[in-house]
């Protein structure tokens, strides 16, 4: 039977350290809440707002696919494999952090706030070789698509990670309808509105706004403003050990 | 590990809300992280091991609240350390460690020891 949540943008977690406004979609760091933990193989997502010259400094990560999607502004990384890269609005970047990896992530633009999704997966095994890609989307972005800019395979468009999960993003013209199929028998939908609004299944979504689907085979996207974004995450909701 | 002075902490810890959890990752730096990370929290009593040998002989010789198990470890030791606890230590909690440092880490102690 066909499941659906919406989740207002303001029941999320988060905190305001000054030089980092953040919000959690998820349980995360003093944000607890043992009903909301994840969505499948989906554990964070996080909505940062990092003021100029800012960022976190050196850190680990294990065990993890980390995703970050730039939506202004533009975010510098470096980390303990030697890469050293800056990621902008348009691309996105991923880190299959297995046995482990520390990087470091600063707001590249010294006077401009910059904000990003930063999304975490279980991997679907763990240990695996740290890796580190990042992809540039930008040409391949045309009115009322939805883009491809993840998957499970290497081959395929977009950047590729250890989990059966496809990731699309698409700016919509106002009452633009469009029908999502999912990818992969099982998996759930997680859709999170970057901008403007939408209508998903009858259930209208505003501005970093999200729902969550299973049980469905394909959902459908109504646009109800002009140049509306969103990011429809296409998610495994098999867990690995817990 | 087996000193006169940790088997007393044990008899404290169990008279007390202190929870005494055991960190095995195969990585040093993220190990000496994830150390200081618990060592913050006053109730937390962390041990830390990277290794299989100093592994058995803290699970031999003392009685953990939770094990966290990061990073780095064969698959068939992390199975040797589940049967073990399975088989001796059942009111021992395996947390199987995702994320690196903080963000995810107080969340799955939360998990175990929250109300």
């Amino acid at each position: 039977m066909k499941n659906i949540n919406l989740h207002p943008a303001n029941l999320r977690g988060g905190a305001d350290h000054g030089w980092l406004k953040t919000h959690h979609s998820f349980s995360f760091g003093q944000y607890y809440n043992p009903s909301n933990i994840h969505f499948g193989t989906l554990r964070v997502l996080n909505d940062d707002y990092i003021e100029g010259g800012m960022g976190f400094g050196r850190h680990p990560h294990d065990n993890m696919e980390i995703i970050t999607i730039p939506l202004s502004g533009a975010l510098e990384h470096k980390d303990s494999m030697g890469n050293s890269s800056v990621i902008r609005t348009g691309e996105i970047q991923v880190m299959s952090a297995g046995t482990g990896i520390f990087h470091s992530e600063f707001n590249h633009l010294k006077d401009t706030p910059t904000e990003i999704l930063q999304i975490w997966l279980f991997p679907r095994q763990r240990n695996v070789v740290p890796r580190y890609d990042q992809w540039d989307y930008s040409k391949l972005v045309q009115s009322n698509q939805l883009v491809q800019i993840l998957s499970p395979n290497a081959e395929d468009q977009g950047v590729w990670i250890h989990q059966d999960a496809w990731f699309f993003l698409g700016e919509f013209d106002k009452d633009f309808s469009i029908q999502h199929q999912i990818q992969k028998e099982g998996n759930g939908i997680y859709a999170f509105v970057i901008e403007g609004s939408f209508e998903i299944e009858g259930k209208s979504l505003q501005r970093r706004d999200a729902i969550s689907i299973t049980e469905l085979e394909a959902i459908n996207i109504k646009s109800t403003q002009n140049h509306s974004k969103i990011l429809i995450m296409d998610i495994s909701m098999e867990l690995p050990k817990q | 590990m087996g000193t006169n002075q940790e088997k007393e902490y044990n008899i404290l810890a169990m008279k007390s809300d202190i929870k005494k959890i055991l960190v095995i990752c195969y990585h040093q730096e993220i190990l000496n992280t994830l150390e200081r990370i618990l060592l913050k929290t006053p109730n937390y009593k962390p041990n830390v091991s990277s290794d299989i040998a100093s592994t058995n002989s803290y699970l031999s010789e003392n009685k953990f609240d939770a094990i966290i198990l990061g990073s780095g470890i064969p698959e068939n030791q992390e199975q040797k350390i589940e049967r073990w606890v399975k088989n001796n230590t059942s009111s021992t909690a395996i947390i199987y460690h995702y994320g690196g440092g903080s963000g995810l880490l107080f969340n799955e102690l939360e998990s175990i020891f929250g109300n």
